[in-house]
């Protein structure tokens, strides 16, 4: 089973991405701040990585970068959660080593077919 | 009278005088030289007549013809004498004795030669005798005579001597008198003369000097008809004129001077205006920089605003389309068809109110100057296929045929979000607004610059509506169809983005028939002021 680590502080966002990756049979690791993301993307060395850009305390993309820092072998995949409003966040999380973005609102139908594409 | 002919006349009549003492003079002295000729004449004449007496008395004694002959010679000059003396003066009583004188030695003569002829015819000695007496007496008669006749003449001579002497004193009498009273008179005119010129000549030099100090006033009073008169007429109206000219000028000044104090006064509003204003400025600048900060705050709390809208009010509905995609999905269970219906129903009205307010917040921020550009080369080739592949769906559920024509892959370098922005409000409006036929997306490089048109065969824009396509919150209304979901503010931000980007954006359209859309844009973006 491929693990999962949604990184989200929008509690309701969060029940949403686990609801539709649980139901398409993913293990979901839950980090509710940027800190407590990095935490767990280095202790627990998930399959995938879904990072919000806005977080409370440090964003999506610090996140990226401590945990691109961090790794000595391999990468894991880091989505990034943009936001459309927020014009250039795409063009930033990729140059903060991001592997790819999905666009929020989040498409219940096509949300797994991106995600697959990255595992 | 004027002065040069009270001088000319005056000149003249001394002249005159002058010449009437001369013509006396003259006169007086003619008179005088005759009475001394009168007594000259007269005194040769007695003279002469002592000479006759000497001569008769010779001719008595020698009784000589020689002597006669003297005689009768020497009477004949003074003859003459005499009539040149009774020219002047009445002799007659001497004319009558002379000739008594003559007559006398005529007689004397005669008797002389009867004593010769007697002597010759030898008469007797008492007849000699006779005549010898005779002779004596005649003689003695004859020195009476000449006696008498000196006297007479010596008298005539005194007499005239003394008239001339008489005459001479009157005249030298008259002319002393005359030379005084001429004297006098001509001292008198010409003090006259000098007198009035000086006191004319006076009045024009303390009329000058009055001028002179400036009393303008001051008339020059000559009662003379004379030069000095014209010579004070012409002081008084010089004077007259130069007063006039003062008061001119004085009034002028004045005037001047009024108009300076004027000037000065409007000088003096003019800067208490300009102060006033100043202070208005002063205050209206501080006025203004409070509402350039309040101003500054407003934006910054609009952008704040804005930026808080984006996130908050997109939060939900995000989680509003994800749980209905969920639900939608059967992730929850089974759902009816009604149901599905009325979810999808749920789900493209969230989608929709998603896309007004990224429109809005995309519109303020356009309009605040706020859009950050993010510059970077892409492949134009899958953004179309990015967004062909979005329409695919709703295309075919509308039976719509969708084609791409694109000839050679362009790699772009611009706004990748914004450039996809305006070409899927293109396509989004030709499928929204086209019932049956075909979408055609072509793009095309020409020179430096990309140019994608889309074209439809839908119902088309009116002519009078298509000035206002461009423009804010400009819904098209098809009569007999219903409203079509839109805010109204895709063109007129696609018009903002194309502009931002450098590039243009044009429609085609015939009404019923279809439109034609064509966004050209550069190949490389340069920076452009809006």
């Amino acid at each position: 089973m491929k693990r999962i680590l949604v990184v989200e502080d929008n509690e309701i966002n969060m029940y949403l991405c686990s609801r539709i990756l649980k139901s398409s049979g993913y293990e979901v690791i839950e980090a509710r701040s940027g800190e407590e993301g990095v935490e767990l993307a280095i202790k627990e060395k998930p399959d995938l990585v879904l990072m919000d850009i806005q977080l409370p305390d440090i964003d999506g993309l610090e996140a990226t970068k401590r945990i691109r820092e961090s790794e000595a072998d391999g990468e894991i995949p880091i989505i990034a959660l943009t936001s459309y409003a927020m014009a250039g966040d795409k063009e930033k999380a990729i140059s903060v080593g991001c592997t790819g973005y999905i666009e929020k609102p989040i498409n219940a139908e096509t949300f797994i077919a991106e995600i697959e594409k990255y595992l | 009278m004027k002065i040069r002919t009270k001088l000319y006349a005056s000149a003249i009549l001394y002249i005159g005088l002058i010449s009437i003492l001369a013509l006396s003079l003259l006169f007086f002295s003619f008179r005088e030289r005759k009475e001394l000729d009168k007594s000259e004449l007269v005194n040769e004449f007695a003279k002469g007549i002592a000479e006759l007496n000497i001569l008769a008395d010779e001719y008595i004694a020698y009784k000589e013809k020689r002597m006669e002959q003297q005689w009768q010679w020497k009477y004949m000059t003074l003859s003459e004498i005499l009539e040149k003396a009774e020219e002047l003066i009445e002799l007659h009583i001497i004319r009558s004795a002379f000739e008594s004188l003559n007559n006398s030695f005529s007689f004397l003569t005669t008797n002389y030669r009867e004593r010769q002829e007697l002597l010759r015819k030898n008469v007797p000695k008492e007849e000699l005798e006779r005549t010898i007496l005779l002779e004596e007496r005649i003689a003695a008669r004859m020195r009476m005579e000449a006696q008498k006749l000196i006297t007479l003449a010596f008298d005539v001579a005194e007499n005239s001597r003394q008239r001339a002497n008489a005459i001479q004193q009157r005249e030298n009498l008259i002319l002393l008198f005359l030379s005084i009273s001429i004297s006098v008179f001509i001292a008198a005119i010409t003090f006259r003369i000098i007198g009035s010129i000086g006191k004319s000549i006076d009045e024009l030099i303390t009329g000058a000097e009055r001028f002179g100090r400036g009393q303008l006033d001051y008339h020059i009073r000559v009662t003379a008809k004379d030069e000095t008169a014209v010579l004070a007429n012409a002081f008084n109206e010089m004077a007259k004129k130069i007063a006039g000219m003062i008061e001119t000028e004085q009034e002028y000044t004045l005037k001047l001077e009024k108009e300076i104090v004027e000037r000065k006064q409007i000088q003096e509003e003019l800067r208490k205006a300009h102060d006033e204003l100043e202070v208005k400025v002063e205050e209206r600048t501080k006025k203004l920089q409070e509402a350039n900060i309040k101003l500054q705050e407003f934006d910054r709390l609009k952008s704040m605003f804005i930026a808080s809208m984006s996130h908050e009010l997109r939060t939900p509905l995000n989680s509003i389309i994800g749980f209905t995609g969920i639900i939608l999905q059967g992730m929850s269970g089974k759902i009816t068809e009604d149901q599905r219906k009325e979810l999808s129903m749920v789900k493209n009205s969230a989608h929709h109110l998603l896309v007004l307010i990224n429109d809005v917040i995309d519109v303020s921020k356009i309009e605040a100057g706020k859009v950050e550009l993010v510059i970077e080369e892409f492949n134009l080739a899958d953004l179309m296929q990015e967004v062909n592949d979005s329409f695919k769906v709703a295309a075919d559920e509308k039976d719509l045929k969708l084609s791409l024509e694109m000839t050679e892959r362009l790699i772009i370098k611009s706004d990748e979000r914004r450039t996809k922005q305006v070409i899927m409000n293109l396509v989004s409006n030709a499928v929204k607004f086209t019932d049956r036929g075909e979408i055609e997306i072509k793009v095309k490089k020409k020179d430096e610059r990309v140019k994608v048109s889309v074209a439809d065969t839908g119902i088309g824009i009116k002519k009078e509506n298509m000035e206002k396509l461009f423009k804010q919150f400009s819904r098209i209304y098809v009569e007999g169809k219903p409203v079509v979901e839109g805010t109204g503010l895709g063109l007129y931000l696609s018009k903002k983005v194309v502009d931002l980007l450098g590039g243009q954006i044009k429609a085609e359209s015939e009404f019923g028939k279809g439109s034609r859309f064509t966004f050209t844009f550069p190949l490389k973006y340069t920076e452009v002021k809006v």
